[in-house]
């Protein structure tokens, strides 16, 4: 078995991984990337926030996803039974981006992971990690690859932003199950030949369905549209058939997408993916820290994920390196609390939209403008701003605002 | 009026979800606002909406929302008052 030496082991390299690799990297230390897949490789998690812009700017890589010419956001559209709730990013309450991008995260996170490695950081793609050993913050990581060879790495810290791999909370027994009730997606990118600059393809298209069931409709630049129903695993049992078959009924049980998607071509047979909130006790150990989809991921519904992966890596990395550097890190108060800060809010809001008050705030008649550039800060992603009511109050401003829209219509009915 | 102040505290405690306090232990005089029970402007929406569907009265003036939820002595006269113009 060979062994090599490094100062910060990166287990994953999506969003997470590259971005906290890229940031230690150019602190001057030694870091190595191992990823279990091949990249490209699909995975969801397509629509972005403007907040994340923020940490793909300190990682050094937003040049090189502009010239990748991916779809600009600037907002989200909610849309039930005809109705429309517009929201832009260019009006919000928190100074910050206005814009993100859509994009396939093949090439998102290829694109990502190349620049990282022509940045100076090796990845090692097809391995895995098989064990880990830790002798105080040092570590020996024993990964193999699609051969079978195996190598030992010391490293002196190891930022896990494994994913749905959740390779230390696994290994460690950490695992612990989310307070969010399971659901299930169905999804499939389609040629979007109907689509028409109407329908405005720089913003994700939500739509109410039933209930409970939404459908998200992410227009990328290359005429491609990502589709995909989200709900309650029960709603999907009353349809029987091949996930196409089933997906080709949805769409035409639904009146905004049908006109749009009847009989598009499927660019892939569609996918499904369900109960995919899983969380953990602790977001750091003694030489190791969780980044991104490994602390939690919560729900498709306000496209937090990439967001909260990449802005906790931005944090988790400028943290090792004062760690690396000598200097003392308080992790519970400076890591986990200020991660919670923001995957609470958004938690709140996951709530708050398969409860139906966000239905409430979202479709009322009147809608009060400085409130909605409050609400429209948290769907931009900046679920830090302790300024913003309805982030610090976020449990329970939802609740309030969307009472008090109820009681003003009580109020002006007639007599 | 007792019998009016009564059912008033009993309307506001279910209205207003109150938890921690039964109807019986607020004070016909007592504040209903700031120092006293503490409510905040969506409480304020509240009882406009209680009188409304259970008196049928409507509070559209702020000022006059300030005078008629003072207490709920206060409501009560207001209620009084209004229903004697009414017929």
């Amino acid at each position: 078995m060979s062994t090599e030496k490094v100062d910060v082991l990166v287990i994953g390299a999506g969003p997470a991984g590259t971005v906290a690799a890229s940031i230690v990297n150019k602190a001057g230390f030694k870091v190595k990337i191992v990823e279990k897949q091949k990249f490209p490789r699909f995975v969801i998690g397509e629509s972005l926030l403007p907040r994340c812009m923020e940490a793909l700017t300190e990682a050094g890589f937003v040049e090189a996803l502009k010239e990748k010419g991916f779809q600009e956001k600037g907002g989200a559209k909610f849309v039930k039974n005809g109705k429309i709730c517009d929201y832009f990013f260019a009006d919000q309450f928190t100074a910050g981006w206005n814009w993100t991008w859509q994009v396939p995260r093949a090439e998102f996170d290829k694109t990502l992971a190349d620049t990282v490695e022509q940045m100076g950081v090796p990845i090692c793609y097809e391995t895995a990690v098989t064990a880990i050993t830790f002798n105080g913050s040092d570590s020996v990581t024993t990964v193999e690859d699609i051969n079978g060879n195996k190598t030992d790495i010391e490293a002196r810290f190891i930022i896990d932003g494994s994913g749905y791999g959740r390779v230390i909370p696994q290994l460690f027994n950490l695992d612990k199950p989310s307070n969010l009730a399971p659901r299930k997606a169905l999804f499939v990118h389609t040629v979007d030949i109907n689509r028409s600059m109407d329908e405005e393809p720089n913003r994700i298209t939500i739509i109410v369905h039933k209930p409970g069931v939404w459908i998200w409709v992410i227009p990328f630049s290359s005429g491609v549209t990502s589709v995909g129903f989200v709900g309650d695993p029960d709603f999907f049992k009353q349809y029987e058939g091949s996930n196409e078959k089933v997906l080709r009924e949805l769409i035409a049980s639904q009146p905004y997408l049908d006109n749009r998607l009847k009989d598009v071509g499927f660019v892939f047979d569609p996918r499904i993916l369900e109960s995919w909130s899983t969380t953990t006790d602790q977001f750091y150990g003694d030489g190791f820290v969780l980044t991104g989809n490994v602390t939690e991921f919560l729900d498709p519904i306000f496209s937090s994920g990439v967001t909260l992966a990449t802005v906790s890596s931005q944090k988790a990395a400028n943290l090792v390196i004062r760690k690396l550097n000598g200097e003392n890190v308080d992790w519970e108060q400076e890591y986990t609390k200020h991660l919670l800060q923001g995957v609470n809010t958004f938690r709140s809001y996951v709530m708050a939209w398969y409860e139906g008050t966000l239905d409430t705030i979202f479709f009322a008649e009147k809608q009060n403008h400085e409130v909605k550039k409050m609400i429209c800060s948290v769907l931009a992603g900046y679920v830090w701003d302790m300024e913003n009511p309805f982030v610090k109050n976020h449990h329970v401003a939802l609740q309030k605002l969307a009472r008090t829209i109820e009681l003003e219509m009580l109020a002006d009915e007639e007599i | 009026m007792d019998k009016l102040i009564g059912d008033l505290k009993e309307q506001i405690a279910v209205q207003l979800k109150l938890k921690n306090i039964k109807p019986e232990d607020i004070g016909d005089d007592e504040p209903l606002f700031g120092a006293g029970l503490g409510l905040d402007s969506l409480d304020v929406l509240e009882l406009i909406v209680l009188l409304k569907q259970k008196y049928k009265l409507r509070v559209t003036n702020p000022e006059d929302g300030l005078k008629v939820f003072r207490s709920v002595r206060a409501m009560a006269e207001f209620i009084t008052a209004n229903r004697l113009q009414n017929t």
